[in-house]
């Protein structure tokens, strides 16, 4: 999405969770026929196990609608805050059900069983924009983007990539930090 | 930005800051616009990359299962809630908010939400401060309904000490004995973790500085940065300022210093920098 209809997306969401806030069910149902697919696809990403994805779905639905009130638009946007909230939940499901880290690569993800049939992608403007993703993550040198995968769907701590990836923490962290600058600047230049 | 910065924006957006890093950035990303468009980006970013995920719609049941599972609030008219300051969350504070505008009071810093003062015989703990040592005094504090009734108060007592600076510990008119005139004081109530600082004759951070309020327990040493000061074009100013809900600062007893910070250094877990008022030890 281009950065200009992000942000205006990003201030309606703000609006619906002060809606949220003040109990409007018909604005909680809108935020969730906004967020559900990618929180749900995120938790499939992350849990690779479909009802638990769902369970997470849940959770993560029922937190906003109790969190709504203390969202802060001046920490994180809101789409940012709930997928925030739906990685914490994923994580805490890993974690209690001693389950190892999701380890597969993103390319492994896309071609596993349960990735999206090319129906679903349903408009020209959906295939772009995973075009201009996919296009800038291959634009990351291969340890970094490993790096990047672990912070964003493994569950893992950074400690624990630097010891899955036998790295230095410091040397992850520059990664990590290099990985995503590289991709914000690659999106913005593919966005103009 | 440096790359200390750009490091924890980095952790910040992948969610892998530790509580107390977490707190110090989010104080900062408060009043910092530059941080506040660089974190914006990375998220963006972040966004981009979680719906070019392999797309597949939940089951068609979950939603009625999570209403079956939220607790219906009842709904409040829009126009009753106070949400016109964008960087602070004012829902609930309506009152409180309304009053401190109507003060003239400066409201920066964080503003989280907390219970109001509990315990039988609440206090606000009053911190006089000079370059050179903090002074004590505990006043009663009436029993608050509700936390926006708590915030008033302190407010108020803020206020009134700012008019009637005589009332403070400590108090003297006179150079203190590091023979400057900067002064300053505290009132902070230990159970909600809201204050306020009073500034008097501060003089202005160098370029590339900031002035950064720190909280300790003198007891524990636990120590907290409570946030940025964002002196402009005045040497004085009376601020808001709220420890974090999970704060394990729990003391009744603490001291408040304010140092001079460099931008480049921003880790907001330690004073590194010149204190410039009060002290951190009692």
């Amino acid at each position: 999405m281009p950065p200009t209809a992000q942000r205006e997306s990003a201030a309606e969401e703000a609006v619906l969770l002060s809606r949220i806030a003040t109990g409007d069910q018909a604005a909680f149902e809108q935020l969730y026929r906004k967020y559900s697919r990618p929180l749900f696809s995120l938790g499939l990403r992350m849990l690779e196990n479909e009802k638990e994805a769902e369970e997470a779905l849940q959770d993560t639905f029922v937190k906003l609608w109790n969190k709504a009130e203390s969202y802060d638009a001046r920490k994180s946007r809101p789409f940012t805050w709930s997928v925030t909230i739906m990685r914490r939940t994923c994580i805490d499901r890993l974690r209690k059900n001693n389950r190892r880290p999701v380890s597969t690569t993103l390319e492994d993800a896309r071609a596993s069983q349960w990735a999206i049939p090319e129906t679903v992608r349903k408009t020209t403007e959906l295939n772009d924009d995973v075009d201009r993703v996919n296009a800038a993550m291959q634009a990351i040198p291969p340890h970094q983007k490993r790096a990047l995968e672990l912070a964003l769907f493994s569950g893992l701590t950074h400690t624990e990539i630097a010891e899955n990836l036998k790295q230095p923490l410091g040397t992850v962290k520059t990664w990590l930090r290099r990985g995503m600058f590289q991709l914000s600047s690659s999106l913005t230049e593919h966005a103009k | 930005m440096n790359v200390t910065t750009e490091e924890l924006a980095s952790l910040y957006v992948l969610d892998k800051l530790d509580p107390a890093q977490l707190r110090a950035f989010e104080a900062r990303l408060q009043v910092d616009t530059d941080l506040l468009q660089l974190v914006r980006g990375l998220e963006s970013a972040l966004e981009d990359q979680i719906r070019a995920l392999p797309q597949r719609e939940p089951p068609g049941a979950s939603f009625e299962r999570i209403k079956s599972q939220i607790r219906p609030r009842e709904p409040v008219p829009l126009k009753d809630k106070v949400v016109s300051i964008p960087w602070i969350s004012l829902m609930g504070w309506g009152m409180a908010a309304i009053l401190l505008l109507g003060l003239g009071l400066t409201f920066i810093l964080t503003s989280e939400r907390h219970p109001p003062a509990s315990g039988s015989n609440p206090v606000v703990l009053v911190v006089g401060m000079d370059a050179q040592s903090n002074q004590w005094k505990t006043i009663p504090l009436a029993s608050a309904t509700d936390a926006s009734e708590s915030f008033a108060q302190l407010a108020v007592l803020a206020e009134e000490l700012w008019k009637n600076p005589g009332h403070l510990p400590g108090y003297s008119n006179e150079p203190n004995p590091a023979n400057t005139r900067s002064s300053g004081y505290t009132v902070f109530n230990p159970a909600s973790k809201h204050g306020f600082i009073a500034i008097q004759q501060l003089p202005r951070p160098v370029a590339g500085k900031h002035y950064y309020l720190w909280v300790k327990d003198p007891f524990s040493n636990r120590l907290e940065c409570a946030g940025l000061i964002p002196l402009q074009d005045a040497d004085h100013g009376l601020y808001s300022f709220a420890l974090s809900q999970d704060s394990e600062i729990t003391s009744d007893r603490v001291v408040f210093f304010i140092t001079e910070e460099s931008s480049d250094d921003p880790t907001w877990t330690r004073p590194r920098g010149r204190p410039v008022l009060g002290t951190d030890h009692i």
